[in-house]
């Protein structure tokens, strides 16, 4: 890097984990976290001592103070949903930021000097909604967003670099742990060029892990709203690991925990095959959209890629078998290769000199519209007309201008609805906000505006109105996004954020080592749970004499102990 | 700056190919980076666009007959290259209603050369002859299921079908997709002139959205006006077919507000209404002498209310 002090990192911000990764001078590396680990969990609470928790500790919280935790918060960005913290409400935004902090924290620690930018990755079928409380999550975490990066497409960068110069079409499968990206790139001469994209922002490996909870809990003879909330995520979480399980054997079996008894659970692969598979069959229409979009044929891709962690799933694999008639890639760790991807943009972005032959161009997923009447008779106008002014997988950043008029020459304002969708109707699209045009002087003059869209190389819009009359142009900010935080609640919550006391990067280890073992505690019956209960009041011993070289080996000990019974199936 | 895309691009219109034209903007793209230059990538990647247009065109009309003798059997049925851009390949068969007249006597011409003096084309492994026969025999089980006298299609068997192994490609997903549909549209009058929507009475409202659900008609959007149209029809056939799975008493009641809508649309003070309440025919005085006479007529088969 030629100028250390401004190094970007590249993030990949996802539901059930993140990671963060700077490009180097050797290519793109991840980084580690302070538990010496690539993948933090993407989950956040409130430790014994009233200090935040991020990552693993947490993640393990979950099981036994699931009302202090909270995770898979990235299904609630841009919408006003809010996930407790004990009795403290957070929108997904501010739980994403201790994410972010957290990764931040970690790439400073890895790089020896101070980080304050960064390339982010989002599932490229975000909305505009979605892509600002991404950037708002990060303003929160003291990141500066360089860029928004589309998953597909980083996963796709950390490919391409490999045979840069060679020319091929590929179509890369992203099915993350909530979120289902298609995308379909095009490389020649160094030009990496996203072709199509689609997806479904709904759909993911958790998904699948629902499915299989509801299946365990029906063979226990319990249903997930009865439980209580403890069980419950020790449910979903030994669903968890059952799923993973049976990405390499035929069938899964383990011992769950219920009012004092252990109750043996069993699944095989063509059981949950057999469950799992209305979500599997959701998959297929996008993927056959992209290629429609792109106007290729099956053939025409030279190579199929699958990405994000869920596509380890056996299920998912043999679907794209089947659908392209041969094996799909996956030579990078699909958990990494986003991350990877967006290091390199980030290496692009600080024009790092091992890039300069390369360049990405990337689509918008959706097109971008506004509301219309129709006039159908005499003073008669149908509302709620969509009309297009940039049609979806147009290379970004593009701009489009169109003149609009008010219906009666008496207004004085325009409320022009911006919408992002599909549907001919604006009922069934996403309200992006709302743009108040204000019109001058009288009603014999012209009110004509002409208004311009641009899509920046984030996804993101921004729009400029100048009226015809007296050519001055205004930047417009959108307002009322139904899922967004206004400017002035940004600046609020972030005082109030600052406020919070999280936990020291370098006692995140042993946080996270106590809440695994509570969680194998909780979780283990009879002899094993006695031992695991001596294990805790040990460490916490060693831990108050406060010598950091007998912390270390007392954590190694235990480490190898609960590796142990995990493997026995104890939790 | 020209407006030209090639003098942009600084290459010569008479003379560049198509790969020309992807080197030269590459070269330029390393200089006129998006996240640098946004006014200068924006011309630079409209000049690049219009130029492969052009190209494209020019080569469709210039080497049209070349091109269609070079073509593989499975595409005789297929329109003229631009038209497959512009309908993004979906399946390889294209709407009768666009290619009706421009592909049919090239297709007669096809079928003569192919039984005169290509036997070998007619070879049983001939990959593309083996997967239109495939989905030729997959649409005369699924029309023959659907279409069956006395017994009302199944969900489950129409899935059987359709969500076969033989037909798990993409490619064989796609063109299925696309005939289904054409099948659907023809047998609810879209191809009738002028198009007249009528629902058989094989298509209930369940067996439609579990085609719907599978080939998302109604739900995936679409750029190409064509292709919308018909995806279009399946949202008015959704609907007719869900009107007509409604009991009596309920269509009813939808059809009332239909009317009310029709004759009182967006006015705030609807014209002639006289307080609404009639007694024993409250419904008919609402809506106006004229209208109630028409829903009587629409609802001949049954008392009136």
């Amino acid at each position: 890097m030629t100028d250390p002090s401004r190094t970007l990192i590249g993030i990949d911000l996802g539901t059930t984990n993140s990671l963060a990764a700077v490009f180097t001078d050797a290519g793109p590396q991840l980084v580690p976290n302070s538990l010496g680990e690539l993948l933090t969990p993407s989950a956040v609470g409130y430790g014994d001592d009233g200090a935040l928790l991020v990552g693993r500790a947490a993640k393990d919280r979950l099981l036994t103070h699931p009302a202090l935790t909270a995770a898979r918060f990235k299904r609630y960005m841009g919408t006003n949903h809010e996930m407790g913290l004990g009795k403290k409400p957070f929108r997904a935004e501010e739980l994403s930021s201790f994410v972010l902090r957290a990764l931040r924290s970690d790439a400073e620690a890895f790089l020896g000097h101070g980080v304050d930018e960064a390339v982010i990755s989002v599932p490229a079928y975000f909305n505009d909604i979605q892509r600002k409380a991404t950037i708002t999550a990060a303003e929160f975490a003291g990141l500066k967003v360089n860029r928004l990066i589309n998953e597909p497409t980083a996963a796709a960068l950390a490919y391409g670099l490999q045979d840069r110069h060679s020319e091929s079409t590929f179509l890369v499968v992203d099915l993350g742990g909530g979120t289902f990206d298609v995308s379909i790139l095009e490389m020649f001469s160094g030009v990496m060029e996203v072709r199509a994209s689609a997806g479904d922002a709904f759909l993911g490996g958790e998904d699948f892990t629902d499915a299989l909870a509801m299946e365990l809990g029906r063979q226990l003879g319990v249903k997930p709203d009865t439980v209580s909330r403890e069980d419950g995520a020790r449910l979903r979480a030994l669903a968890e690991r059952m799923k993973v399980q049976l990405t390499e054997a035929a069938e899964a079996s383990a011992d769950f925990a219920l009012k004092g008894e252990a109750r043996r659970v069993t699944i095989t692969r063509e059981k949950f095959d057999e469950i799992s598979d209305p979500i599997l069959k959701r998959l297929r229409l996008p993927i056959q959209r992209a290629i429609s979009d792109a106007s290729l044929r099956a053939d025409d891709l030279h190579r199929i890629i699958t990405v994000g962690g869920a596509t380890r799933m056996a299920s998912v694999r043999a679907l794209v078998t089947r659908l392209f008639k041969r094996f799909p890639e996956y030579s990078i760790d699909p958990d990494h290769v986003v991350a990877l991807g967006a290091a390199v943009q980030a290496g692009l972005a600080a024009r790092h000199k091992a890039l300069d032959d390369v360049v990405m161009t990337d689509v918008c997923p959706f097109t971008l519209g506004f509301e219309t009447s129709i006039q159908v008779g005499e003073g008669k106008y149908e509302h709620g007309q969509f009309s297009p002014m940039i049609e979806r997988n147009t290379v970004v950043p593009v701009s489009k201008s169109d003149i609009i008029s008010p219906l009666h020459p008496g207004q004085n304002e325009i409320a022009l609805k911006i919408f992002q969708g599909e549907s001919p109707f604006v009922k069934d699209n996403i309200l992006i906000g709302t743009l108040h045009i204000p019109l001058r002087g009288g009603a014999k003059e012209d009110k004509s505006v002409e208004l311009r869209y641009t899509y920046d190389t984030s996804g993101v819009l921004e729009v400029e109105a100048t009226p015809v009359a007296t050519k001055k142009m205004e930047r417009l900010v959108i307002e009322g996004n139904p899922g967004s935080l206004p400017r002035a609640e940004i600046e609020k919550r972030l005082k109030a954020l600052s406020a919070i006391k999280i936990h020291p990067r370098e006692q995140q280890e042993n946080a996270a080592l106590v809440a695994r073992m509570r969680a194998a505690f909780e979780n283990a019956l009879g002899d094993k749970r006695q031992s695991v209960g001596r294990l805790i009041a040990e460490f916490e011993s060693v831990m108050s004499r406060q010598d950091p070289r007998e912390i270390y080996e007392a954590r190694r000990n235990i480490e190898a102990i609960l590796g142990n019974f995990e493997r026995d199936d104890v939790f | 700056m020209s407006s030209d895309p090639f003098d942009l691009l600084e290459l010569d219109r008479a003379t560049a190919t198509d790969d020309d034209v992807r080197r030269a903007y590459a070269a330029k793209l390393k200089v006129t980076r998006p996240e640098d230059d946004r006014a200068g990538f924006m011309a630079l990647r409209a000049a690049f666009e219009q130029a492969r247009n052009e190209l494209r065109w020019r080569h469709d009309y210039e080497h049209d007959d070349v091109d269609q003798d070079d073509r593989p059997a499975e595409d005789v049925d297929s329109p003229p290259a631009h038209l497959v851009e512009a309908a993004s390949v979906e399946a390889p068969v294209p709407p009768e209603d666009v290619l009706a007249q421009a592909a049919l006597p090239e297709t007669m011409a096809k079928q003569d050369a192919k039984l005169g003096d290509a036997p070998e084309a007619l070879a049983e492994d001939d990959p593309d002859r083996v997967f239109g026969d495939r989905i030729g025999a997959a649409m005369d089980r699924l029309v023959d299921t659907l279409t069956a006298t006395g017994r009302p299609p199944k969900v489950r068997d129409v899935m059987a079908i359709i969500d076969g192994a033989d037909l798990a490609g993409i490619e064989e997903y796609q063109s299925m997709q696309w005939q289904v549909r054409q099948f659907l549209c023809d047998r609810t009058g879209y191809n009738l002139e002028p198009p007249e929507l009528r629902v058989p009475e094989w298509l209930a409202l369940d067996v439609f959205d579990a085609l719907d659900q599978y080939y998302g008609w109604t739900r995936q959007p679409v750029t190409q006006s064509w292709i919308r149209r018909l995806n279009d029809w399946m949202v008015r056939v959704r609907q007719k077919a869900e009107y007509d799975a409604l009991p009596r008493e309920a269509r009813k009641q939808v059809e009332l507000e239909r009317v009310k809508a029709e004759l009182f649309g967006d006015r705030p003070e609807p014209a002639g209404s006289g307080g609404g309440d009639r007694g024993g025919i409250g419904w008919l005085g609402l809506a106006g002498g004229i209208i109630g006479y028409a829903l009587f007529q629409f609802f001949t088969r049954g008392p009136p209310g």
